[in-house]
């Protein structure tokens, strides 16, 4: 019976920790993490409880037998797992992608309900063969046994979550899975010694796969995130064929995993090089001015004067603390609160940044504190003549509470009486003849909705390189001509200005949109890309 | 066949209202402190050490008192992860208060401590039930058949609580129906249970007119808690 609690321990955390690893790998791929984790985990469990009863229905001389075959699988499934999901996303992406009948927006959302649900295949073997492993450990371990075999299954699953937790954020998929194989094949060696100990042939197969793996691991790895980022148009201009080997040539991409989310830097040009967070552009060579200077200086035209306490919540890249600081000394103190570590390291210290950002962090008006935004407005007490917010767009869970009402009355709180809110606002663009028809219409709505319930009275959309935020608790008229506070303005200061009002506000009240940390509204802005 | 037929239901919203019970808890835990994939994350993996904790201390309960042990878990479950998240909320006020002014290096940890300590409890109670649900089972099951019934609840827990419950009853509204859920649960348990047992339907009744009363109030269980107590002396 003892030996059985190593068996069961392993066995639960191998299982766990390859459909962990299957969710990883499609979280950087599809843009609702909710809908990845939950599937993912749904038709892993769905298999377990399949898997435990179809092994009750297995014949009980063949109960070792069947363990091992079961391990096997498991192995099999958890070394292909990413792989399959890095294949299945080139291929949704060459063929069906832009499709010549679908809309944009319909192809990505099409593309990705696709990959999410045919990435669902390993997610449910590995349950199916976890859930049967649990079955027939517990027919060895016999009723006394049911107890502890139960325990060691769920303390391996802790093992497993913990390991995930610790490692994910240091090991791409690639790398992760094939720690849980080299636990498993341990597993499975083990099993084989004990209960087979004359057929090796798959065991020796599952070795070889796994060397073979391990020594393509970099260069699979770079093919995918090369499929990630290519051009379509370009590469349906050559063969099928062709476009597989050319993404082995291309230069290549950089991949950091930073405790927080994945920097990707990727080759524009011969010299320069395109940002993205979680696959997400924010500093993009062509439109990187525009979108600071629209976001800084059109806010502090609107309020028409220059804000000498500045709050900045996010933009660890420096690049809002360099517009800010064209003001000089007008500017007494700006707190900027950045989530991760790496960002703020690289914006100080990384060449790529501090040219665009012109060493802005190491000025001494500006105070970087490392930190959760939500966290600091909560617990802080100091009073802002102006708050900058530049956060990713609400994609998951976790960023909608950046946009939730709770959120807003806290910044509302950390405000001065005539202080202003501004921030890059997801709101996608209304089709102004027919807006409840257009795709952003209920986000739109949701978000306007949030900030006045926390207490903005006066909310305006305005233009840029894309949609802004401004906002404030009391309404007043704004700033329509251009004053020149003595900064120079790459894109124009009064064309700027001009551009911001071509955008019209439009509002119906809908209590129930209200997005709350305690009650959150999914109508958040989906990727427009895949 | 009928004791299956209603016996299967029961083990399924048994296993679907633990797991919301804690993600309810998670989703606590990530307004209290942020990071909302790593609170989900701790707090799933709390649960499962808790429930094989759970599992097995629950070894040696003879055959007669199964029913009762049953029962007496399910009345505590549905007071403990109803309750959880209005805890944890009211406990961190009084951390953020007391500690913080005090001791701020302080704060993180023990509101951490609280949250676990819940998630605990709660993974504990249930995982002395899952052994106990499998040995009522037996005999009219297949092998593996309520062990399967058990994932199929966790399923579709968790698939209800993201796509429907937290989303459209919020928060405080999901911890009084996962309430609600329990304590029906625990009724019809009562019905199955040898005749001496069901004295505890009364137990049950009281459970459903409260969670009952719960989700009544969730727009203003929501105000109270979301306004007065999670923002309110949030600077001292």
């Amino acid at each position: 019976m003892n030996f059985l609690l190593p068996i069961g321990f392993l066995s639960s955390a191998c299982g766990l920790l390859h459909s962990q690893i299957l969710v990883q790998t499609l979280g950087s791929l599809v843009s609702d993490a909710i809908a990845v984790q939950v599937w993912t985990m749904g038709f892993y469990m769905a298999g377990l409880g399949i898997g435990a009863a179809l092994a009750g229905l297995t014949a009980k001389d063949r109960t070792t037998k069947t363990l091992l075959l079961a391990e096997k699988t498991l192995c099999f499934t958890g070394l292909l797992g990413p792989v399959w999901i890095y294949a299945l996303y080139f291929l949704i992406k060459y063929f069906l992608h832009e499709a010549d009948s679908l809309t944009p927006a319909d192809a990505v959302a099409s593309s990705q309900t696709l990959l999410l649900l045919s990435s669902q295949i390993p997610a449910l073997i590995l349950g199916l063969f976890s859930g049967a492993s649990l079955t027939l450990l517990l027919r060895l371990a016999k009723t006394e046994g049911t107890g502890r075999l139960l325990a060691v299954n769920y303390l391996g699953a802790l093992a497993a979550t913990l390991a995930f937790v610790s490692l994910a954020q240091r090991l791409s998929p690639l790398q992760l899975s094939a720690f849980a194989v080299v636990l498993n094949l341990g597993l499975v060696a083990y099993l084989n010694w004990r209960f087979e100990p004359r057929a090796w042939n798959t065991s020796a197969l599952l070795f070889a796969t796994l060397f073979g793996l391990s020594a393509m691991g970099g260069h699979i790895e770079q093919w995918h995130l090369q499929s990630r980022y290519m051009n379509l148009s370009e590469a349906r201009k050559s063969s099928f064929k062709d476009t597989v080997v050319d993404l082995f040539m291309r230069p290549k991409i950089l991949r950091v995993q930073t405790p927080f989310q994945r920097a990707d830097f990727v080759p524009y040009g011969p010299l320069d090089y395109i940002f993205f967070l979680d696959g997400h552009p924010q500093l993009h060579p062509r439109w990187i001015t525009r979108y600071h200077e629209s976001l800084v200086h059109v806010p502090i035209q609107y309020a028409g004067r220059v804000p000498k306490r500045i709050l900045v919540l996010g933009g660890g890249d420096g690049l809002v603390a360099r517009e800010i600081l064209k003001y000089g000394d007008r500017v007494e103190k700006v707190d900027l609160v950045e989530l991760d570590p790496w960002m703020i390291e690289a914006a100080r210290a990384n060449r790529y940044f501090t040219k665009l950002n012109q060493g802005s962090l190491k000025d001494p008006r500006i105070n970087v504190v490392r930190g959760d935004a939500f966290q600091f407005v909560r617990l802080q007490n100091a009073r802002y003549d102006a708050i900058y917010a530049d956060f990713p767009l609400p994609f998951s869970y976790d960023l909608l509470k950046l946009y939730s009402v709770e959120f807003y009355r806290l910044v509302a709180r950390a405000l001065k009486e005539d202080g202003f809110l501004a921030f890059d606002s997801a709101m996608l663009f209304l089709n102004s003849a027919n807006p409840e028809e257009s795709e952003g219409f209920l986000w739109n709505m949701a978000l306007q909705n949030t900030l006045r319930a926390a207490g903005f009275s006066d909310v305006r959309p305005f233009m840029g390189s894309e949609l802004f935020v401004f906002a404030r608790p009391t309404a007043k008229d704004v700033g329509r001509i251009w004053q020149d506070h003595g900064i120079e303005v790459l894109s124009g200061g009064k064309d700027l200005l001009e551009r911001s009002f071509r955008t019209e506000s439009y509002f119906t009240e809908r209590p129930d949109l209200i997005n709350s940390v305690f009650k959150p509204s999914l109508h958040a802005a989906r990727s427009l890309e895949f | 066949m009928w004791f299956a037929l209603i016996y299967a239901p029961v083990v399924v919203v048994i296993a679907a209202a633990c797991i919301v019970y804690e993600l309810t808890l998670a989703q606590t835990a990530a307004a209290l402190l942020g990071g909302t994939w790593f609170q989900y994350a701790l707090t799933i993996g709390i649960y499962l050490f808790a429930l094989g904790l759970g599992s097995l201390v629950s070894v040696p309960t003879p055959r007669p008192a199964q029913w009762r042990r049953l029962l007496q878990l399910e009345v505590a479950l549905a007071f403990c992860g109803t309750l959880a998240p209005f805890a944890a909320i009211y406990a961190e006020r009084g951390l953020r208060i007391w500690v913080l002014a005090a001791d701020s290096a302080m704060y993180g940890p023990l509101v951490y401590a609280l949250i676990a300590a819940l998630a605990l409890i709660i993974g504990f109670i249930s995982g002395m039930e899952l052994p106990l649900l499998l040995r009522l089972g037996e005999g009219r099951f297949r092998e593996g058949g309520v062990l399967a019934l058990d994932y199929l609840g966790t399923l579709l827990g968790t698939a209800f609580f993201l796509l429907w419950l937290l989303p459209s009853l919020g928060l405080f509204g999901t911890a009084a129906f996962a309430g609600l859920a329990t304590a029906s649960a625990g009724a019809v348990a009562c019905l199955l249970a040898p005749s001496t047992e069901r004295r505890k339907l009364f137990l049950f009744t009281f459970g459903l007119v409260g969670g009952g009363v719960l989700l009544w109030y969730n727009r203003e269980l929501t105000e109270h808690f979301g306004r007065f107590i999670y923002l309110a002396g949030a600077n001292p």
